[in-house]
């Protein structure tokens, strides 16, 4: 395996993976000299060795690397989908953090490309793998809580749904070989060099970042939609909320089914929580639980079943990472694949873009376009800085 | 990981963003995406406006830009500030006279601005560019023909797919994948056309050039399935036998894109001829694809494949999770393979309905110890509460092994209704384990239905009616229920004839769980009964004060009284401890008042700097003087540093001379993993793990009981801490009748709190503390007093051959050195492949792992807490130092 961009998220995700024994991690990459070495010493380490092989540009990297099997990336965000496409372009394997993309042409983009080569692909939303959480899911997803009709979905508590678009004053650059600005940037629109943004302080920008809906929503809207059985569609009516974070935003799905967005502690009590209502009770479940919450004991007693029935039919570890790993041999799809990120990432486009327009919007899955709303329609893309096109 | 993610989110939301707001300038507030009307946003790009006013104004122009705006987006595109960001503008923009003015800056632009405008057009799906954009398929510059041959793929008709093909053998090899890419594109928009003919040819033809990547190779393959539809059936099955592991690969794939028997007839009927490695990926594919037709060709090789390819299959049918598949999973439970056996029972227990019930009960009723046992444990799995009667059956088996299993499901299963069932099988019982079980059981039946007041009275009437020996054992379901009536029985039974019972009804009162057994706890600790009595009763007494305080002031109250009833050392440490948690001067002074028995000295000197730690600074003359004796009589070189850090902090001066401190050569270079207070950098189920006595302490309960072995992590930062060459010392102590622990190093992290790997092993019994185990592994790899060198088995391939090379003592002799449920010492120095493991300074085990694959250079760090009857087992002192 190989390492694109990875920081502090990714050094996670990079310890989690090392220990697995059919993971040998040879190179890494990143256009920030420090991040780079930062990487190479943890890998060197693990193995005690000094083979872990460094680049500065992705092009350079997937280009020379044919040996690699898959890829960790966890850029910031603004380059998740273009890093997964190149990647899957060169014939890798992907775990890329999530979110998976910045709008939904590149969703598109990034599922056309794992089917087009045949490539796995798994977004960093582990919630999909906790017990907890899949407990929950499963509960809404088999109709033990009789007809599910509601569901809430968690936003990150801090920021707002409307976005910065001022600059940080202009710093001089620094040397390619430490810190490469034109391609930190990718295929966002040019800035002056700012050193806030390479140490994370790129969120909360327009150019860089999903807005406080897609920081949780992006695992939330999967939990969701995973537990309504709707990964291979997303919202159809998303209903604007005059306030700043898009707190309490109702989502209708095609069958009727509704997702609230909510921020506050209301349904859950740790974060990046969904809660699914239903006709004969509610199931819930967020971080720091110590079991999946529900209306009533009697909804919780099957819990060790319906995991063992879940694992059983689906042969899923709950395990995100080895998850992928096991896909990588079996050429299975992953519990969190470009289709299920597609879907659930297009929620979460469309929830920021009704947002940003103020207005109630619709939109047709199938088609994948806002009926009736050509300004909804041109905000589906973003024109990508050359030459950093897919 | 649930504490983890946690942990991570806690941190963020607590510390991260406010001190982010605090270390820089106040945010600007974000801005609404638009802000102008574009006639003033047009205006913005003519006048003299800043390069960010301008960037800006392009950004809002792409959702609201008319036609009225494109001459002047335009001239921008020759702009290299702003070139993009005029395309940013025009590219979302409808309307034909756009793509008209970008394409004619395809004869204008070169370089980076060309590239982007190629892109923008390809965005577009500009047909009329088709042309332009094929001569640029043969550019010099390969970021350019790339991006035209990108570009031609999205716009993807006839013309551009003969462009990309009449281009492709002359061009240079490092544009070569960009121009398969818009190749494919053409082959997918053609197909979604309805031109799937055309598709056919374009896969078929990138098919048919040698030297291709192999995701090259495996897309055409795909593409040539998949887009001739019905017909593509004969080539995925002709794909299928392929050799080649990309082309076979490729074809799975193209499999799972297509749903339907037709392809899982094919799947099935290909399988036999596959080679092993494949059989095992086809068969995921086929029981991903859950058609319970495929049951008899995928339980053919769950008998007949290799061991791999069998344990393939039976997870098959357990994907496949239908009951069609029960016969054939049940059979599979006795495999004599035991990987296949318990890949089988796994799968079982996954299956819905009521077929997978019935075989479930037929496993309860016949059959080896092992198959029977297997099966009761399913009845609590799939809670089968219809399984009630054959558990009942079972519980009166003649099997003694048999019997105790069945009872506790019947704890776990059965509701009030199975009371009088229990009784009677309580007073029937002869032999202990089942006395036991049965009261656990009976127990664990009354707290699932609620505790209700009719079920109390009925198991307290029972005591009064029955035997010493099921009065004995129904002390632990009183202690278990808790409450007043359960309480009032318990104490009743001090008095009891039997003094078996008498002894059972100190220990329930000792574990008691609420704070109302305290003052019976006081009153046992002062009377005159025999030591261990006494002993126990004031632990639980100390217990108590420290887990169910009412208030601050009553928790000192308590342990007052237990420090001025306390006789042993050990019993005063605690009370030590306890009073830790207090902030007060009175527990201060309390705990002052230790610092001169030598015995304690270092114990009431760490509360104390505890205390101080926590106290306000108007105590401040209370703390000098207290913590200037702290360094007149500790011994420890931890403690003495932090009393005289802490005197620093608050500004003073000691009172008298210090001692000077004990240097420690041989405690160089370790870094202390546990701060002695609480979990920080430790991460596990927090229903299980805490820190008393100033000691990281697992433990569960019969309430609590461990569901599966589980792991308290050591952690990094915000990962887990991963230990590669090292020394690591620390202090373990196991209380109580059973108990099963281990220090878990260079292992895995399997997920929610589960670990696998190195073991440094410990329990109360005298087996195995010492040894070296692999956790989900490979086993004992060592007992004690061995050295012994680990290969691969030649006669079985990845198994392990342990060759014993040598000797360090007779294992029951090195036992010796352990003392029980006291504090040891254990060290364990992992360097390469040598591991040696020492207790009490005394060497245990020494290894040398030399099986490839299977030895771990490095891995996590982890404490063990065993699933099975209630334990407890606490870590001190922990530190490690990196070897070189």
């Amino acid at each position: 395996m190989g390492g694109i961009g990875i920081g502090g998220r990714g050094t996670t995700d990079l310890n989690w993976m090392l220990p697995e024994r059919d993971v040998q991690f040879v190179a890494v990459c990143d256009p920030q000299k420090s991040r780079r070495a930062a990487v190479k010493r943890l890998v060197d380490a693990k193995y005690d060795n000094n083979d872990c092989v460094v680049y500065h540009d992705i092009r350079e990297f997937l280009a020379s690397r044919t040996d690699l099997d898959a890829v960790l990336s966890a850029t910031g965000d603004r380059w998740h989908a273009l890093a997964a496409i190149m990647a899957m372009r060169a014939g890798k394997d992907v775990y890329s953090e999530k979110p998976s993309s910045m709008t939904i042409a590149e969703g598109r983009g990034v599922l056309e490309t794992a089917k087009r080569y045949g490539r796995v692909y798994q977004t960093g939303t582990q919630r999909l793998s906790e017990a907890n959480h899949v407990y929950a899911m499963e509960l809404a997803r088999s109709g033990r809580l009789g007809h599910v009709h509601t569901a809430y979905a968690h936003i990150a508590p801090w920021d707002g749904a409307a976005m910065r678009h001022d600059w940080l004053p202009g710093e001089p650059e620094l040397a390619k070989d430490e810190c490469d600005w034109d391609l930190w940037l990718g295929p966002c629109p040019w800035r002056p060099y700012n050193h806030e943004y390479t140490r994370g302080g790129w969120r909360g920008h327009y150019d860089f970042h999903t807005s406080c809906i897609g920081e949780w929503g992006a695992h939330t809207f999967a939990q969701v939609q995973a537990g309504l059985g709707l990964t291979h569609t997303c919202g159809v009516e998303y209903q604007y909320v005059n306030n700043l974070s898009g707190n309490g935003m109702t989502i209708k799905f095609a069958n009727g089914v509704k997702m609230v967005l909510s921020r506050g502690d209301q349904y859950w009590h740790g974060s990046c929580g969904e809660r699914f209502i239903g006709t004969e009770g509610w199931v819930g479940a967020a971080d720091g639980y110590q079991k999946t919450e529900a209306s009533s004991p009697a909804l919780l007693e099957d819990f060790d079943k319906v995991l063992l029935e879940y694992r059983a039919r689906t042969q899923r570890p709950m395990n995100h990472v080895r998850n992928f790993l096991d896909c990588v041999h079996s050429r299975q799809l992953t519990v969190a694949n470009a289709e299920v990120m597609h879907r659930s990432m297009s929620t979460v486009h469309a929830a920021n873009i009704c947002m940003w327009l103020k207005r109630d919007l619709k939109y047709d899955p199938v088609k994948e376009e806002f009926i009736g709303d050509p300004e909804a329609n041109r905000l589906r893309s973003r024109s990508m800085r050359e030459p950093f096109i897919i | 990981m649930n504490t983890k993610s946690f942990t991570c989110a806690a941190l963020l939301w607590c510390f991260v963003i406010p001190a982010f707001a605090a270390d820089t300038a106040p945010k600007p507030p974000p801005t609404p995406l638009l802000t102008q009307p574009a006639d003033k946003l047009v205006a913005v790009l003519q006048s003299n406006a800043s390069r960010k006013e301008k960037a800006d104004a392009c950004r809002e122009l792409a959702v609201i830009g008319t036609r009225k705006s494109v001459p002047v987006l335009v001239e921008l595109l020759a702009d290299e500030q702003l070139s993009h960001m005029a395309r940013y503008a025009l590219e979302t923009m409808p309307g034909s006279r756009v793509s008209q003015a970008l394409r004619q800056q395809l004869n204008l632009l070169h370089g980076r601005p060309l590239v982007g405008v190629i892109g923008s057009l390809g965005v577009r799906q500009d047909t009329k560019a088709v042309k332009p954009l094929s001569h640029l398929l043969e550019n010099a510059d390969p970021d350019v023909a790339q991006a035209a041959a990108r570009a031609l793929g999205k716009i993807g008709n006839a013309e551009a797919a003969a462009a990309i093909q009449a281009a492709l053998p002359g061009t240079p090899p490092a544009n070569r994948l960009a121009f398969c890419e818009g190749w494919f594109r053409c082959a997918e928009a053609l197909r979604d056309r309805g031109k799937a003919k055309e598709a056919v040819a374009i896969c078929n033809q990138l098919r048919g050039i040698p030297g291709l990547p192999n995701q090259v190779r495996a897309g055409a393959l795909r593409g040539a399935i998949l887009y001739r539809g019905q017909q593509g059936l004969a080539l995925l099955k002709e794909s299928l036998c392929l050799e080649d592991p990309v082309l076979f690969n490729a074809a799975i794939r193209a499999s799972m894109e297509t749903p339907g028997p037709e392809v899982t007839r094919i799947l099935e009927a290909t399988l036999p001829q596959l080679r092993p490695t494949n059989q095992v990926v086809a068969l995921q594919a086929l029981g991903a694809r859950g058609d319970t037709n495929s049951v008899t060709a995928i339980y053919a090789l769950a008998k007949n494949g290799e061991p791999k390819v069998r344990k393939a299959a039976v997870n098959a049918l357990a994907a496949i999770n239908q009951p069609v598949t029960v016969p054939a999973l049940a059979e599979l439970t006795e495999d004599r393979n035991r990987e296949i056996s318990l890949a089988a029972r796994k799968g079982l227990a996954g299956i819905p309905g009521s077929e997978a019930d019935a075989a479930v009960l037929d496993m309860v009723k016949h059959g080896t110890d092992e198959r029977r046992l297997a099966g009761i444990d399913l009845t609590e799995q799939r809670r089968m509460t219809a399984a009630v009667p054959v558990l009942l059956t079972a519980a009166t088996d003649a099997n003694a092994n048999i019997r105790p299993a069945a009872i506790r499901k019947l704890g776990e299963l059965g509701g009030p209704a199975e009371l009088p069932a229990l009784l009677k099988l309580l007073a029937q019982a002869t032999e202990v384990r089942d006395l036991d079980a049965t009261a656990e059981a009976i127990g664990s039946l009354a707290i699932q239905a609620g505790k209700p007041e009719a079920i109390i009275a009925q198991i307290i009437s029972a005591i009064g009616g029955s035997q010493p020996a099921q009065r004995k054992a129904l002390m632990s379901t009183l202690c278990a229920l808790g409450g007043p009536r359960p309480l009032a029985s318990a104490r009743a039974a001090l008095q009891d004839a039997d003094s078996n019972v008498q002894d059972a009804a100190v220990r329930a009162l000792a574990d008691w769980p609420d704070v109302q057994a305290a003052p019976d706890l006081l009153k046992l600790a002062r009377s005159d009964r025999e030591l261990a009595q006494r002993v126990l009763a004031l632990r639980g007494y100390i217990r108590l004060a420290r887990e169910h305080p009412a208030s601050a002031e009553e928790q000192l109250n308590m342990l007052r009284e237990a420090a001025a009833t306390a006789t042993s050392a050990q019993d005063k440490k605690l009370v030590l401890s306890g009073l830790g948690d207090i902030t007060s001067i009175e527990a201060l002074r309390l705990a002052g008042s230790h610092l001169s028995d030598p015995e304690l000295a270092d114990e009431a000197g760490t509360t104390v700097v505890k205390i101080t730690a926590k106290l306000d600074a108007t105590e401040k003359a209370a703390m000098q003087s207290v913590l200037s004796q702290v360094l007149q009589s500790c011994k420890s070189a931890t403690v003495l540093d932090k009393a005289r850090n802490r005197l620093k902090e608050l500004g003073l001066e000691p009172t008298a001379p210090t001692a000077p401190s004990a240097p420690n050569d041989q405690e160089t270079g370790f870094q202390s993993l546990f701060n002695g207070k609480d979990l920080s950098g430790w991460v596990g189920r927090t229903n299980h793990w805490s820190v008393e006595d100033g000691a990281i302490t697992g433990v569960t309960t019969k309430e609590n009981p461990a569901h599966g072995n589980n792991f308290l992590i050591a952690q990094d930062g915000d990962k887990d801490r991963v230990v590669g060459d090292f020394e690591l010392r620390l202090s373990f102590r196991m209380a109580g009748d059973w108990g099963n622990s281990g220090i878990q190093y260079r292992s895995l992290n399997m997920g929610d709190c589960v670990a696998r790997g190195y073991q440094a092993d410990m329990e109360t019994g005298p087996n195995y503390t010492g040894i070296l185990y692999e956790e989900g592994g490979r086993g004992i790899l060592a007992r004690r007093g061995e050295k012994v060198r680990i290969t691969d088995d030649p006669a079985k391939p990845g198994s392990p051959k342990l060759t014993v090379f040598g000797s360090l003592g007779d294992g029951k002799q090195l036992q010796e050195v352990i003392k029980s449920g006291e504090w040891n010492d254990y060290k364990v120095i992992a360097r390469g492949n040598h591991l040696e493991q020492y207790i009490n300074g005394k060497q245990m085990i020494e290894v040398v792992d030399e099986q490839a694959g299977k030895a771990a250079s490095s891995g996590i760090l982890a404490l063990q807490l065993h699933a099975g009857p209630p334990m407890k087992v606490q870590f001190k002192d922990i530190r490690i130092k990196a070897l070189p």
